[in-house]
């Protein structure tokens, strides 16, 4: 299977320091990766990379046949792999809901009519439709990101990244935004990059980016990382709990599969005990 | 804590008046605008008038929203009405010292006044019954020859749209900040008004350092939906004259500009 | 000192009126760390706002080591003084040209003396482990978790007696997360308190003396964590996200298990299942 980006060797110098020291990476259709890491270990930064928002100091990133530092390629790019911030408020330009999931479309000359159909369908997709003639000042938090995803749904990218999409929201909005991504992950094999400080959300990838000083230091499945607690201690990170519970009954002596839900934990126990 | 704001003053309906084009009304307020500066006479002013008041029946529009939209203007009018009355030259009806007070006074003061009530009012319908969006996007579009002297519309026209989505959201900003400086011993209702000034840098530094963070994020998330300007830009709601707006234009500036000859 | 909310309500006025507190009664005292939680909408901001002042109760009263404010016997100005409030996001408050101004804010509205100010600023931000180098630089240059610190001391300056935190983990990295609650508990003393806001009950468990659940509006339990979390279902009916390691108990529990309902914490949670399982056995890599 072709790769959809490429990152390659990259390198980010900013200023004096190095934020992203030879970094390679591929994104596959249908993939689900979660890229965790400390503050200042070059995860945003390498996500601003995938569309373009930043250029390498050297190394390329590739999607499909565009590259990132082609200026007549950079809107391509940005089709392709749309981008979901953390602050909800500050990615809402239009006065209404319908609005601003047409903004994407907009500028990208899509036909009136076709745009239509492309904001109502994207709006679906995140459960929003009832809401398309509102104000983004109405919405909840988690109401604002699912727009905010709707909007780049509307521009039909292949990879959807998402930076912290969760860090300013309450439990609910992020559970509303996390079942939007998985969703779109299962039903309509979108590629997801999800950049999170939220171990849970982790256990949701198939596999895990964890970076370091501007390296990637491991990728692997979720379970491999959260069986190594010292290294997650070493990348500064945690473990979410159910698995933490997990792996000190197995220090313990009992025998119990690795997971992630309680019940899950609670059946690997009554099975094996 | 939610508070709702309403943007503008719209509310949102489906009369005539509701759906005609924003260009239409647009239009037709400028010229109600011309017109009431042209007139000068309050027989002409109640022609003007019993057209605003069939609008505004259309409109479904309250008189507690019209009354409401006056409101904020009472003392500039009071002001001008009672202004003109004093000093005016003229034929004098009653002097109480210095006070004169002329017929031409009382016959300007009046007019003016009801000039500034139909002024409002024109433009008060058309807020009423157009959505800020469609007004943005009515001023775009009507203004759009002047891209040709490389008039920045399209730029104006998208500044215009984000201050107006904003507006709410800086209101809410500007309440969490107050309260969260007021914690910290802030004061910002004693005093006089250069004390009362000072004590607001709390309040605006906040304010003004998040308004660019906005902006910077805001700009980023533009690009990365493919924003590089106006070219080639469509729209999801394309503007369509439709019949009622020829029609509506073809009756009424006619009218208006008999209006203005007659009277 | 102790703050009293006796039957407090209070309904935001404007286009729909909101009510958002409902015959709220609680009691916050020094010596205590005090766990709020209720999702966005319970009124947890609106109850904060009464400890300080910056609220007046419309119905029932607020009381001040036993002084009402309802009828003016308690001077709000002071009172935010001894009551510190730090909202959600507080970097966002700042607004000095230096560190030290910034911090010197909160004492200077006490009208303080400049030796008493200096000392103040000098002891806060040490508290929050800042350096002297810090104090003539701008605090927009910092970091996020940097600027956080700042501004928790700049509340911290004014030495209030109780200290209530609105999130203060919000928005921060595990190892920011972490540094934040290690300095509550160090900060905490006999005779000083904190109430603490979260949605994080993982967070807040092991820390809490005691926890009360706000649904809107309305207190729905109130007591120890151990208390509060065996009313799993209850919390579960309110929205509320119960730490995992109480919803595994819970469901070995529910499979007939005897481990003690209330654990929160993932050591107590394997010991008490490790014992439930081996029945007394030896655990091992202890």
């Amino acid at each position: 299977m072709e790769p959809i980006i490429e990152v390659k060797d990259v390198y980010h110098q900013y200023g004096e320091t190095e934020a992203l020291s030879g970094v390679s990476l591929e994104i596959f259709p249908g993939d689900f990766v979660a890229v965790v890491g400390a503050n200042g270990s070059g995860k945003s930064t390498l996500a601003r990379h995938l569309n373009g928002l930043l250029l390498p100091s050297k190394g390329t990133v590739r999607v499909k046949n565009f590259y990132t530092h082609n200026p007549e390629d950079i809107w391509s790019v940005r089709a392709l792999v749309g981008m979901v911030f953390q602050n909800p408020d500050n990615q809402l330009v239009a006065t209404t809901v319908e609005e601003d999931v047409a903004f994407g479309p907009e500028n990208l000359g899509v036909p009136s009519n076709e745009i239509r159909a492309r904001v109502d369908e994207a709006l679906k997709w995140v459960n929003m439709l009832d809401h398309k003639k509102r104000s983004p000042h109405q919405l909840s938090g988690g109401q604002k990101q699912r727009v905010a995803i709707a909007g780049v749904l509307a521009m039909h990218p292949e990879v959807l990244v998402l930076d912290e999409p969760t860090a300013m929201l309450d439990p609910v909005g992020r559970e509303e935004v996390l079942q939007v991504i998985n969703h779109l992950n299962k039903e309509l094999q979108m590629a997801i990059v999800l950049i999170t400080h939220h171990m849970e959300e982790v256990a949701m990838a198939k596999r895990v980016i964890a970076m370091a000083e501007g390296k990637i230091k491991v990728e692997c499945n979720p379970i491999e990382l959260f069986l190594q607690t010292e290294l997650v201690d070493e990348l500064g990170l945690d473990v979410p709990q159910v698995f933490a519970l997990g792996n000190l009954l197995r220090k313990y002596g009992l025998e119990v599969d690795p997971a992630f839900d309680p019940e899950e934990l609670v059946n690997a126990l009554c099975r094996s005990n | 804590m939610a508070f709702d704001i309403t943007l503008g003053q719209y509310i949102p309906g489906d009369s005539f008046v509701h759906n005609l084009d924003p260009r239409t009304k647009l239009i037709i307020a400028i010229a109600l605008i011309v017109v009431l500066f042209l007139v000068n006479t309050f027989v002409g002013y109640f022609w003007i008038a019993l057209f605003l008041l069939l609008a505004t029946i259309n409109g479904s529009i309250s008189a507690r929203s019209v009354v409401r939209s006056i409101k904020p203007l009472t003392f500039i009018l009071l002001l001008t009405v009672i202004l003109n009355i004093l000093f005016t030259e003229g034929d004098i009806l009653f002097q109480l010292g210095f006070i004169r007070i002329t017929e031409q006074g009382v016959f300007r003061g009046l007019l003016l006044g009801l000039r500034l009530i139909l002024l409002i009012l024109s433009t008060t319908i058309m807020t009423l019954t157009t959505s800020p969006l469609a007004i943005t996007d009515a001023l775009e579009n009507l203004l759009g020859p002047l891209k040709k002297i490389k008039f920045p519309v399209h730029e104006l026209s998208m500044m215009l749209t984000i201050a107006l989505r904003f507006i709410p959201t800086l209101l809410e900003e500007t309440d969490k900040i107050m309260k969260a400086q007021m914690a910290r011993g802030a004061d910002f209702e004693s005093g006089n008004l250069l004390k009362r000034a000072q004590n607001m840098v709390p309040l605006l530094v906040p304010l003004f350092v998040s308004a660019f963070r906005r902006a910077d994020d805001l700009a980023v998330a533009m690009e990365s939906r493919c924003y590089r300007g106006g070219e080639g830009r469509t729209r999801l709601n394309e503007l369509k004259y439709g019949k009622a707006d020829y029609l509506t234009l073809a009756v009424v500036l006619p009218v208006l500009a008999l209006v203005v000859y007659l009277f | 000192m102790q703050i009293e909310l006796r039957d407090v309500s209070y309904t935001y006025n404007g286009p729909i009126p909101v009510a958002a507190l409902h015959n709220i009664n609680l009691k916050v005292k020094t010596g205590e760390i005090l766990g709020l939680i209720g999702h966005t909408g319970s009124g947890k901001s609106t109850l904060l706002q009464h400890l300080n002042g910056l609220l007046k109760p419309q119905d029932g009263d607020v009381l001040v080591d036993g002084k009402s404010v309802k009828r003016g016997e308690v001077s709000l100005p002071k009172l935010r003084f001894r009551v510190g409030l730090v909202f959600q996001y507080p970097e966002y408050q700042l607004f000095e040209e230096t560190i030290f101004k910034e911090v010197a804010f909160g004492p200077k509205s006490m009208g303080l003396s400049e030796d008493e100010i200096k000392q103040r600023v000098a002891k806060s931000l040490s508290d929050v482990g800042m350096s002297e180098e810090f104090y003539e630089r701008s605090p927009f240059e910092l970091s996020g978790g940097q600027k956080r610190r700042v501004a928790l001391a700049s509340i911290l300056a004014m030495e209030p007696e109780i200290l209530v935190l609105d999130e203060p983990t919000a928005g921060l990295d595990p190892k920011g997360r972490k540094e934040i609650l290690d300095f509550l508990l160090k900060w905490r003393t006999d005779d000083k308190g904190i109430v603490l806001v979260s949605h994080n009950m993982e967070e807040m468990a092991p820390f809490a003396d005691r926890i009360v659940v706000l649904h809107q509006g309305k207190v729905v339990l109130d007591g120890t964590p151990k208390e509060v979390f065996s009313h799993t279902q209850e919390l579960l009916d309110v929205g509320i996200k119960v730490p995992q390691v109480s919803m595994v108990v819970n469901s070995l529990r529910s499979r007939g298990y005897n481990i003690d309902a209330g654990i929160f914490t993932v050591e107590q949670a394997a010991e008490a299942i490790f014992d439930a399982l081996r029945g007394g056995g030896e655990r091992r890599g202890l």
